[in-house]
């Protein structure tokens, strides 16, 4: 449904990011934490926003979330995304309840997406040379 | 009663027509709007002596050039929707200091003919991980970002189409009484709000504002005259994280949350004092959304305000008599300020407000910024 190809592709150099990145090349989601009060925090930032500390980790959580809120897009905007509707949902982590993911969910009707249900990422390759690895978003297979 | 004459005041407004498609550039249309404004204000346009523009449009080194003015206060006030009302206190400190006697805040917009939104550039704070993180995933518009914010309400209060339908349409019905709205005219039923097509989910066409061609401006001054409306207060703030709506929590707090409270304790006063609301209006669940972040109506409860004409003319809290941005015109929150003037002045006719004394202007923006100001006319 989405031309993964044509997906523009951010700046993989960007310090910030490339944990991230270089994560999601090995299928691995990874997100910030906190090394003073251990606070988990996303999207990534330089300071943490509990205890103002800089000194960060990358750690791996595992894939698996419900969807906390979402909507169908219906009107193409973006490059990669001319076949519509599609849905972007924000996913809240099971391992890490005050984190959520941006994502697109798939492999389910839009008409039957619903808050709350259970759902698991996988890992696709995009950008015109398949320089990125994004999260898609499916419904978790044992339901819930 | 509320500030007496140490109150900076709104002492002119001024805007050209509203539509879609108009032939002038957005500087022509700019200086129009300003000309306007200090006609209106009964000053020389060369008394103007401070300036706010709005960033990435019409510029203030336009206005000073074509007008001959000389600048003794200039700010920029980088917040987008919510500049509007933050711009109303940022010039109330400049004319009540010294720093000018009169400052113009103005906008020249062509947000109609100009490229379609996605394919602006985007003013949004945390233009890095939007990239990294949200575009990569078709998500680059305000519809959208906004929509699941209306979806998780949805999902958390529940909320009936129509009653995001009867915002639009009393929209549309307050802009028929507007000669100057771009959408006078053209009548919106219930039938057709409801078969609008989908821009993103809860979204539909009718829910989301106008583009517009068109500009506005209002000038704040240390004067205190018979037509001249008082600023009688303003503040402004940020949600949680406010450059992220994905990670925020509570996920439905927004600056107006905390700005809108600031205002009625520095007031001693509360909704129920307010004679009419001009609400940001984006989309039309972000009205519903900011009457009940600032205290018009409690969580979850703002669709017994809205039904049976709560929010029209003649209603409980009229809301944006002029249209609002969802069918009057976008002028990133000025049209709002300059409607609450001509209210409170008793100027509009037929859309005419009974008796107003009183008008809270909200102001939101870049996802997380919210402005809130009550406005006061003479009898108050």
């Amino acid at each position: 449904m989405f031309e993964l190809d044509q997906i523009q592709v951010p700046d993989l150099t960007d310090p910030n990011f490339i944990p991230f990145w270089e994560g999601t090349r090995e299928h691995q989601l990874r997100i910030q934490k906190c090394c003073d009060c251990q606070m988990h925090r996303w999207p990534p930032r330089i300071t943490c926003r509990s205890c103002h500390s800089t000194e960060v980790e990358w750690v791996s959580v595992e894939p698996k979330g419900t969807l906390f809120t979402y909507t169908i897009v219906g009107r193409p905007t973006a490059k990669g995304f001319s076949s519509v509707p599609y849905t972007v949902g924000f996913v809240t982590l099971d391992a890490v309840s005050n984190v959520r993911i941006i994502g697109n969910v798939v492999d389910v009707d839009p008409s039957v997406i619903r808050i709350g249900m259970a759902l698991e990422g996988h890992f696709v390759t995009a950008g015109p040379n398949g320089e990125m690895t994004l999260i898609h978003w499916s419904p978790a297979e044992n339901g819930a | 009663m509320f500030g007496g004459v140490n109150k900076a005041c709104v002492t002119g407004v001024g805007n050209t027509e509203y539509r879609r498609k108009i032939d002038r550039p957005a500087d022509v249309l700019a200086v129009e709007a300003v000309l306007a404004a200090a006609a209106d204000a009964g000053i020389e346009p060369g008394e103007i002596d401070g300036i706010i523009p709005y960033p990435g449009h019409v510029g203030d080194d336009v206005i000073q050039a074509e007008l001959s003015l000389s600048i003794r206060f200039r700010a920029t006030i980088d917040m987008g929707g919510c500049g509007a009302v933050s711009g109303l206190g940022l010039a109330s400190m400049a004319v009540l200091s010294g720093a000018a006697r009169h400052v113009l805040l103005f906008r020249g917009l062509k947000g109609s003919s100009g490229a379609r939104k996605a394919d602006r550039p985007s003013f949004l704070p945390g233009q890095p991980f939007r990239r990294h993180l949200e575009y990569v995933y078709g998500m680059n518009t305000p519809a959208q970002r906004y929509a699941v914010l209306c979806q998780r309400y949805r999902h958390e209060y529940g909320l009936d189409r129509r009653t995001l339908g009867e915002i639009a349409i009393a929209a549309r019905a307050h802009a028929n009484l507007n000669p100057n709205a771009q959408m006078h005219g053209r009548e919106l039923t219930m039938e057709e709000y409801l078969a609008g097509r989908l821009i993103a989910d809860p979204y539909t066409l009718y829910d989301c504002c106008l583009e517009t061609d068109g500009a506005s401006a209002i000038i704040v001054s240390a004067r205190n005259g018979a037509r001249d409306i008082r600023i009688l207060s303003v503040a402004e703030a940020q949600g949680v994280s406010p450059d992220d709506t994905s990670n925020r929590e509570p996920f439905m707090d927004i600056g107006l949350t905390y700005a809108a409270n600031r205002v009625w304790n520095d007031l001693g006063m509360g909704p129920e004092d307010m004679d009419a609301a001009m609400i940001y209006d984006c989309f039309t669940f972000e009205l519903l959304h900011q009457l009940e972040e600032a205290g018009f109506a409690g969580h979850g409860k703002a669709a017994a305000l809205i039904a049976d004409g709560g929010i029209r003319l003649g209603g409980k809290l009229p809301v944006n008599p002029h249209g609002g941005m969802l069918s009057e015109a976008h002028q990133a929150g000025l049209n709002h300020v300059v409607e609450a003037v001509r209210q409170l002045r008793g100027e509009c006719g037929v859309r005419q407000v009974e008796n107003a004394r009183l008008i809270a202007v909200s102001g939101w923006g870049q996802l997380g910024d919210g402005s809130f100001a009550v406005l006061g006319g003479r009898n108050v």
